[in-house]
């Protein structure tokens, strides 16, 4: 066997570390724009065959701005009748409640009767029944230089969830050390309640060790609950369609974005119900919200116009904040602390194992590609399997089927240890380029396909 | 003067026959909390230590959505959700309205929500 330094230049070396600086640096954001590319391309065409165990025990109630107009009320709402609305929710008796608001700033205007207080209420009652609370937290120091945080008011009566961190992109961390404290995040929060009373994945024994852990990459669903059109109108609602079929229109709509860059799914995966549903007299139609709600997680979050807490989903397009955490609460219960996640980094440098994968993929490529053209130049051959060396030589499919297994393979030991995959379109693209002389045949003609024959003939000779 | 008198007294007892008595016919929570005027909640009450007949109610918070009884000769305060109230204070439907949609990966929204008139009420 020859080593393969001397196959290429001092100058080709030189190119390949310059490559390697460009991976691990990533200038301009290329190289993470592609892997976000690749990982929201893989994200959407896992989202069908995602399964519904999560979707049975998770729920968000979504106030909208057809909630308030048909209340008259306003954004933010009154503390009164959002202690309304608390209080419906609590009648429900769900298993545990996370309110994606942020009470930061108090607009009773100093009235005693009509303030805070009579929120704090009605969380005080969720204390009494048992039934834990969390308000959203962004783990800052209230009043110092400027940062808001829940007010005093609140934090007495309610657990603090941290929504507000950084330098994770779109992944969603467990806990997080906050200028506060150490804080998980709701989705960790309500997924130990869930642990508390039915079997699952152990979770982090306290938020030391949550925070160690790497942060969750959310797979995003597709299928909508079966309960969804109990309650709502999803006459609309994309019919699911086999995983392959989906699989193709995909690809399809991958490769031809420009054209067509529509949402998959316009509905959220997650059950959704409307704070209007929560106001129902009828014993027949409580009965019903009952259902749905009784014993479920459940998040309360709001879309109304202009204010801004959305979140993009590869599958959905933009939705409310709240479906996050709604998500991520989801993976976890699928598949507990086996959750998808990237590897932490190495020794410090801005590159994880899966940036070693890449590179060592493209080098095989370039390998291959180098002796692909040696061999095509008449070189001689470099292991004793001359025959098949010159029969694997001969033609770029079984380098770029090499290339191919070997990313199908590393895919799958990749999935099994709960980790996201490699660029793989990054890879597909750039192994393309063992084809090049087939290519610029191609598109040459008749002239170009003489050399590429002739020199077939020399590796044989 | 006779005529005046009984114009009055039919004028005020049609008014009284008009006006709706509403009850408590069942207890739907177990236990009902007991609240204040606010809302705060002073003790819990199992339902089988609750009055088996109707309970009348004596005044309705429509903006808290709570009602006044009179339990063991003390007036408190329940939680409408908790119980069975006939005629009903108020009749809302299901409203199986459409499930609000994702907005495109290119919406864009440049703008504020202001404070409405909502915020000193």
């Amino acid at each position: 066997m020859l080593s393969t330094l001397w196959l290429f230049t001092k100058r080709r070396c030189l190119l390949a570390v310059i490559i390697v600086a460009l991976a691990i640096l990533d200038p301009f954001g290329l190289a993470s724009s592609s892997d976000k590319a690749s990982a929201q391309w893989l994200n959407r065409m896992l989202s069908s065959s995602y399964p519904s165990v999560g979707q049975q025990h998770v729920a968000v109630v979504l106030i909208d701005d057809d909630y308030l107009m048909r209340n008259g009320t306003s954004w933010p709402m009154p503390y009164g009748e959002q202690s309304k609305l608390f209080k419906r929710l609590l009648a429900y008796k769900p298993q545990a409640v996370f309110a994606d608001l942020l009470y930061s700033h108090d607009h009773s205007l100093g009235d005693p009767t009509r303030g805070s207080q009579l929120l704090a209420n009605v969380f005080e009652r969720y204390q009494r029944q048992g039934i834990p609370l969390w308000l959203a937290n962004t783990g800052q120091t209230r009043g110092e230089e400027g940062q808001a945080n829940t007010l005093a008011p609140f934090t007495q009566v309610s657990r603090p969830a941290l929504v507000k961190w950084e330098d994770v992109d779109d992944q969603y961390p467990l806990a997080v050390h906050t200028q506060v404290g150490l804080m998980e995040t709701p989705a960790l929060a309500l997924y130990r309640v869930f642990c508390a009373t039915r079997h699952c994945g152990t979770p982090p024994v306290d938020a030391e060790a949550a925070a160690q852990r790497q942060p969750i990459a959310v797979q995003w669903g597709l299928k909508l609950s079966p309960d969804q059109a109990r309650i709502a109108d999803i006459a609309d609602a994309k019919p699911p369609r086999h995983f392959l079929l989906d699989a193709v229109m995909q690809f399809f709509q991958a490769v031809f974005w420009k054209l067509d860059d529509s949402a998959q799914q316009v509905y959220p995966y997650t059950l959704t119900l409307t704070a209007s549903d929560l106001e129902v007299t009828s014993p027949e139609d409580q009965a019903l919200i009952a259902e749905l709600l009784r014993g479920r997680l459940v998040l309360v979050g709001a879309r109304i116009e202009s204010t801004g807490d959305l979140v993009e989903s590869p599958v959905h397009g933009q939705l409310p904040g709240v479906y996050l955490h709604a998500m991520a609460l989801d993976n976890l219960i699928n598949k507990g602390m086996d959750y998808n996640h990237e590897p932490a980094n190495l020794f410090r440098l801005p590159a994880n194992g899966l940036d070693l994968l890449e590179l060592s993929l493209l080098a095989l490529i370039a390998l291959l590609k180098e002796l692909q053209r040696l061999m095509q130049a008449g070189h001689s051959t470099f292991t004793f399997c001359r025959r098949q060396e010159v029969w694997f030589f001969s033609s770029p499919y079984p380098s770029w089927l090499l290339v191919m297994s070997l990313l199908i393979a590393l895919s799958i030991v990749l999935s099994c240890n709960s980790i996201t995959p490699v660029n793989v379109l990054g890879i597909i693209s750039l192994s393309l380029v063992l084809f090049s002389e087939r290519i610029e045949a191609f598109f040459d003609g008749e002239r170009s396909d003489r050399p590429l024959r002739d020199s077939t003939q020399g590796n044989q000779g | 003067m006779n005529r005046s008198l009984i114009v009055l007294l039919t004028a005020l007892f049609t008014q009284g026959a008009w006006a709706e008595t509403h009850t408590i016919n069942a207890f739907l929570a177990d236990p009902v909390t007991v609240l204040d005027e606010q809302g705060a909640p002073q003790r819990d009450l199992a339902k089988k230590d609750a009055p088996t007949q109707p309970l009348t109610v004596l005044q309705y918070n429509s903006a808290l959505e709570i009602v006044q009884v009179e339990l063991a000769g003390q007036k408190v305060w329940l939680d409408t959700m908790d119980l069975r109230i006939e005629p009903p204070l108020k009749v809302v439907g299901l409203p199986c309205e459409g499930l609000t949609k994702s907005q495109a990966k290119s919406s864009r929204n440049h703008s504020t929500i202001g404070f409405g008139a909502g915020c000193n009420q």
